[in-house]
C-alpha cells in the first residue's frame, strides 16, 4: 500500500527515539525549568520505607504529585497523612515508571500551629531523653580566651558578637565559622559547624542568629542541631532570636543567652578592667609589704649604731648582722599582719560592694521581680500583686498577674 | 613570658611578699620584678587587640554537600 510505503519511509529518514531517550528528554527539560522548588501541600499515602527513605504525595483538591526523601534528610517531626507540609526539593523524574517526582530536601510544617506542634513534640521526646537535664550542663571556664561562634557572617549577630567581646576583652581570640542559619540544608550546616567548633581547642562555643520569624529560626529547632549541642564536647551557649524566643537548643545548649550580645557578655564575664583591677591591688600590696621591711631595716640599723660601746666599725657590722638576723621573723610577722589588713580592708570592700550589687546578677542572665517600687523578697509572695515588673540586664518588662 | 603567666607570677610574689619568709636582697628583686610584671601587663593590656580566625576554609576539603 502507498500510505505505508510512505509511513516507512519517513521513520526511516527522521530516526524515532527510544523510551529512555525520550524520558532522559523530558527530565532534562523538567530539570532545567523548574530547577530547586518549594511547594505546599496536605501529605497523603505517607511510607517510612525501612531502608530509611521515605515516600508519600502532596496533594491539594485538584492534584496530587510524588515525593520521595531520601534517607539522609533529617526531619524534626513526624510526617503523616493528612498533615500540611512546605517542602523544599527539585522536580526530576522517575524513569522505571516514567513518573515525575519532588526530590525533597527539607520538610516543614506549613501552619503557625503545626510548626508549634512539632515544637512541642521533639521538646517532649528530647526532655524524656534527657537532653535538658541540668546535672549534665557544663560550667564555663573561668578564663575564656578562645571563643567558637557559630552565625550568618552577613547579620547583627556576628557584629553585635565582635563588637562586645572587643569592647569588654579584646585578649579574646574568636574562631569565626560563617554558618548558614536559615533556610535549606541550615540545620545541616549549624550541627557540622558546631562538630567543627568542638574539635578546635576553644574555651567555649556560642551559636546564634539575630531575631526573625518562628521559621526563620526553625533550624535551631531541628533535632540535628539537638543532637550536635548534645554530644559536643566543649560548653555551648546558644542566642538565638530575641528574649523571647526560645529554640530546642536553648534548651539542650549549658547556658541559654537572650541574645548574641549576651552571649559575648556572658563570655566576658571578666572584662580587661577586672584584670587592670587585679594588678593594682596586687601592686599595692607588694608597695606596702616593702615599704614596711625597708622601714623596719632603717630603724634597726640606727637603733645598732646608736649604741654606746661600739666604737670599731667591724664590731659594729657583727652585731648588725646578728640583730639583722635575730629580727627578721619577728619583723615579717609584723609586715604580714600589715599587708594582711590593708589586703583584707581592699578585697572585703570590694566583696561587699559587689555583693550588694542586686543588679550583678542580671549580667550572668538571671531576673529581678519588683512590685515598682523596692524588689520582690522570698518573704512577698506573688499571690499579693497585680502586676509585677521584670527586670532583666537590658530591659524591664510589666507582667499583669491573673488573681 | 605569657601574659596569663605573669599575672601568676605577679599573683605569687605578691604572696611571697605578704609571708615575709625572705631575705632584704630577695624582698628588693622580687619586689622590682613583680612591678616590671605589673608595668608589663598593663602595657599588654592597653595594646590588647581582638584577634578573629575565620575557620571557613579550615574544613573546606571535607565539604560534601550535595
Amino acid at each position: 500500500m502507498k500510505l505505508t510505503r510512505i509511513n516507512f519511509e519517513s521513520t526511516a529518514t527522521v530516526p524515532v527515539p527510544t523510551v529512555s531517550q525520550l524520558t532522559n528528554r523530558i527530565r532534562s527539560v523538567l530539570e532545567s525549568d523548574f530547577g530547586q522548588i518549594s511547594v505546599m501541600g496536605e501529605v497523603s499515602n505517607f511510607t517510612a520505607h525501612t531502608s530509611g527513605h521515605r515516600y508519600f504525595s502532596l496533594k491539594d483538591e485538584q492534584s496530587s504529585i510524588s515525593c520521595v526523601m531520601w534517607r539522609g534528610k533529617a526531619v524534626s517531626f513526624q510526617i503523616k497523612d493528612g498533615l500540611k507540609v512546605k517542602l523544599t526539593g527539585k522536580v526530576t523524574v522517575y524513569p522505571p515508571q516514567g513518573r515525575y517526582q519532588i526530590d525533597v530536601s527539607t520538610v516543614m510544617p506549613a501552619g503557625e500551629g503545626d510548626l508549634y506542634l512539632a515544637y512541642e513534640a521533639l521538646k517532649q521526646k528530647l526532655q524524656e531523653k534527657g537532653y535538658f537535664a541540668q546535672e549534665r550542663k557544663k560550667i564555663l571556664p573561668g578564663n575564656i580566651l578562645k571563643i567558637g561562634v557559630s552565625t550568618s557572617p552577613t547579620g547583627a549577630a556576628v557584629r553585635d558578637i565582635i563588637s562586645t567581646i572587643e569592647r569588654r576583652f579584646p585578649l579574646a581570640t574568636i574562631y569565626f565559622r560563617p554558618t548558614l542559619v536559615q533556610g535549606e540544608g541550615s540545620a545541616q550546616d549549624i550541627a557540622k559547624a558546631i562538630a567543627e567548633l568542638d574539635n578546635l581547642p576553644l574555651d567555649v562555643i556560642i551559636i546564634g542568629r539575630g531575631g526573625g520569624s518562628i521559621e526563620d529560626l526553625w533550624a535551631y529547632n531541628e533535632e540535628i542541631v539537638a543532637n550536635a549541642i548534645f554530644n559536643a564536647k566543649k560548653p555551648i551557649i546558644s542566642a538565638v532570636g530575641h528574649e523571647t524566643d526560645f529554640t530546642i537548643a536553648d534548651f539542650v545548649a549549658d547556658l541559654r543567652a537572650a541574645t548574641p550580645t549576651a552571649s559575648a557578655e556572658i563570655v566576658t564575664s571578666v572584662t580587661l578592667e577586672d584584670y587592670m583591677y587585679h594588678i593594682d591591688v596586687k601592686v599595692s600590696a607588694m608597695q606596702r609589704a616593702a615599704n614596711r621591711v625597708v622601714e623596719k631595716t632603717r630603724n634597726l640599723i640606727t637603733k645598732t649604731f646608736a649604741q654606746k660601746g661600739l666604737r670599731r666599725i667591724q664590731e659594729r657590722i657583727a652585731i648588725l648582722k646578728q640583730n639583722l638576723k635575730l629580727n627578721t621573723n619577728s619583723m615579717m610577722t609584723d609586715v604580714r599582719r600589715q599587708v594582711d589588713f590593708a589586703k583584707n580592708g581592699l578585697q572585703s570592700k570590694y566583696a561587699v560592694i559587689k555583693a550588694n550589687d542586686p543588679k550583678a546578677p542580671l549580667n550572668k542572665g538571671y531576673a529581678l521581680l519588683s512590685d515598682g517600687k523596692a524588689y520582690i523578697t522570698n518573704e512577698q509572695s506573688l499571690n499579693q500583686f497585680t502586676a509585677i515588673q521584670i527586670i532583666r540586664k537590658n530591659e524591664t518588662v510589666e507582667i499583669k498577674l491573673n488573681q | 613570658m605569657k601574659f596569663e603567666d605573669k599575672i601568676k607570677r605577679i599573683d605569687a610574689i605578691s604572696e611571697i611578699l605578704d609571708e615575709g619568709n625572705v631575705s632584704l636582697d630577695e624582698m628588693t628583686k622580687l619586689y622590682e620584678e613583680g612591678l616590671s610584671l605589673a608595668s608589663d601587663c598593663r602595657k599588654y593590656l592597653e595594646k590588647a587587640e581582638l584577634k578573629i580566625i575565620d575557620i571557613t576554609n579550615k574544613f573546606a576539603e571535607t565539604e560534601d554537600e550535595n
